[in-house]
């Protein structure tokens, strides 16, 4: 995959070459599905959602000018398709984990994982109280594959903008858990 | 920032990237790219299609096009037999249909935009 870089991709589908728009998919449905998830928060939609982002990125792939990376370019499109759907449905921009998707906690005993699980579930409820404007570049920066330059052109803002929306996030974040801890251990 | 700031910043950055990812099923790259780019076992049947329909108006306007010129070499109508004006009316139906068909039957949709 390394070996065949993004324009010659491009090329080969644009010639309509089905296998190499299969290895486009494949090597980037990962991160735009669960871009589209972090936008929509229904597992159900992300199947159909991540298949209409590709179908558009493929009629548009003649309009790719190599200025953006290829995974941030399909990004966009997915960005732009989870908000076409909120918008059909009548939504605003939510965003939080599902209940019960968590991953292994590591190799710490069976307590400090329940204790890990149980902060990252108040981490996902505060996380899905913050401001929209915070909520998703920082849910995107979670994103090992996104960059601020691609979270940036994924938003249409600059990547000052993201880093410091990104940074005021974690610091509401970090005021939010802190305030929840002290009315737990109040209450 | 502080050692206790930066030790907090720190463990929500790995809770943030603790957040789920989204795996897609194992068939999710050849059914998009198949609906992507139609299979190539059934890329024959457009153009054969057009081909067969364009076939048929070619014959059809020449059947006319002797009948409409045997007509007009035939002096009048009859209230039988339908005049010039009847086969031209004829032909240009037929034209259109011609014209339809290829429209109607044209190249599938590129990917390119």
């Amino acid at each position: 995959m390394e070996a065949e870089t993004d324009a010659e991709l491009v090329r080969r589908c644009l010639a309509e070459d089905q296998r190499a728009c299969a290895r486009l998919v494949s090597a980037h449905a990962r991160v735009a599905g669960t871009v589209i998830w972090r936008v929509v928060r229904q597992r159900e939609l992300i199947d159909d959602l991540c298949q209409e982002a590709f179908l558009k990125a493929f009629r548009a792939l003649g309009s790719f000018d190599g200025r953006a990376r290829l995974s941030t370019w399909i990004c966009s499109i997915a960005h732009r398709v989870a908000l076409d759907e909120l918008r059909r449905q009548g939504r605003t921009v939510q965003f939080a984990a599902e209940e019960g998707a968590d991953e292994p906690a590591g190799d710490g005993d069976a307590l400090d994982r329940v204790l890990a699980d149980e902060e990252v579930r108040r981490l996902h409820a505060a996380l899905d109280a913050l401001p929209d404007r915070y909520r998703l570049p920082l849910a995107y920066a979670a994103l090992q594959e996104l960059g601020y330059e691609d979270i940036a052109v994924m938003l249409g803002i600059p990547v000052g903008t993201v880093k410091t929306l990104v940074f005021r996030g974690k610091a509401m974040l970090r005021e939010r858990l802190r305030a929840g801890t002290s009315a737990t251990q109040e209450g | 920032m502080n050692v206790s700031n930066k030790r907090a910043m720190d463990s929500i950055d790995a809770a943030l990237a603790r957040l789920p990812a989204w795996e897609p099923p194992p068939d999710f790259a050849v059914r998009t790219a198949a609906l992507a780019v139609p299979s190539a076992r059934y890329n024959w049947m457009a153009p054969l299609l057009r081909a067969l329909g364009m076939a048929a108006c070619v014959s059809v306007a020449a059947w006319l096009g002797g009948e409409l010129l045997f007509a007009v070499l035939q002096s009048q109508a009859t209230p039988n037999q339908p005049g010039a004006l009847d086969w031209t009316l004829a032909l240009g139906s037929v034209l259109l249909a011609w014209r339809w068909v290829r429209q109607g039957a044209g190249p599938r949709r590129s990917l390119r935009a």
